[in-house]
């Protein structure tokens, strides 16, 4: 199963965009991938508008994500558009521990 | 003209084997796929469920063997050398996993058997999201959402194993009635 990551810096914060489908079969890369950058970065933006697919799995590792950056004063953003995968973050309530923007243009606005 | 009825039914026994979960996902959406009053979304929300049970079946048929689940266990990788990913391949004496899914103008009813006991009833409980040890919990957030999205859920166990039902109906508009 493909899951693919693309970084770039934002301003203060890195970018992490992901694209594929993110199970337990993807799911410990995902967390690789975040635990490196947590390492080089406090501020972190993770862009899941190219994810076609995430279960309880994934949502883990950005729980577990936002708990290592919380550790040492950073942020996680999340960056997801209206639809299924926005949804489910909704229905466990993790919209009460994640920071979701609906785009990047909102990001740093007011 | 031809008079086709939307129900279809399929049945997989399946490794325990995490590379099997985009099987799954596709074989239940295209069986879903002949309900003409399922949305994309509670297509979607299948998707997810089927995903969530068949992870629950191998976590308890691999446990049943006495290995560690497949999620964060050591050993061959499923890209093949890449170490942080999940292991590939089931251990042996695993037992295989089935599926059945029956779509029809009343829904989608699928089940998972495992070979495991069943669920613990004191299996954890998160705290709320405002509570900051709710960050330490990673894992426990598949049976919730199976709940969630389907409209009945139903778990038997005997000594063979345990067998989840689920049943998926359209909900209207937009993502599980949302």
């Amino acid at each position: 199963m493909e899951l693919s990551f693309t970084t770039r810096p934002l301003g203060d914060s890195m970018v992490l965009e992901v694209a594929g489908e993110i199970d337990i079969t993807t799911a410990p890369r995902f967390r690789a991938r975040l635990i490196e950058l947590i390492g080089g970065s406090r501020s972190i933006v993770v862009d899941l508008h190219s994810v076609g697919f995430i279960d309880s799995t994934g949502l883990g590792v950005l729980i577990g994500a936002r708990r290592r950056l919380g550790e040492v004063g950073g942020e996680l953003s999340l960056v997801i558009p209206p639809g299924p995968i926005r949804d489910l973050f909704a229905v466990t309530d993790l919209e009460g521990i994640f920071t979701i923007r609906d785009s990047f243009p909102a990001l740093g606005g007011s | 003209m031809v008079d086709l009825a939307p129900e279809a039914f399929v049945g997989l026994t399946l490794p325990s084997d995490p590379r099997y979960l985009a099987l799954v996902r596709v074989v239940v959406g295209a069986a879903a796929g002949v309900v003409p009053s399922l949305t994309d979304a509670r297509i979607a929300d299948l998707k997810l469920v089927a995903t969530e049970l068949f992870a629950n079946a191998m976590e308890a048929n691999w446990r049943s063997t006495g290995s560690r689940p497949p999620v964060g266990s050591p050993g061959r990788s499923v890209g093949g050398g890449d170490h942080d990913d999940a292991v590939a391949g089931a251990p042996s004496g695993a037992a295989p996993v089935q599926v059945t899914c029956r779509a029809d103008a009343g829904g989608v009813t699928l089940t998972v058997t495992d070979s495991g006991p069943g669920l613990d009833a004191t299996d954890e409980v998160h705290p709320p999201v405002e509570d900051p040890k709710r960050l330490h919990h990673e894992r426990g957030l598949g049976l919730p959402l199976i709940q969630f999205l389907a409209d009945k859920v139903d778990y038997v166990s005997d000594s063979a194993g345990t067998t989840a039902t689920v049943v998926l109906r359209d909900r209207g508009a937009g993502r599980s009635g949302i």
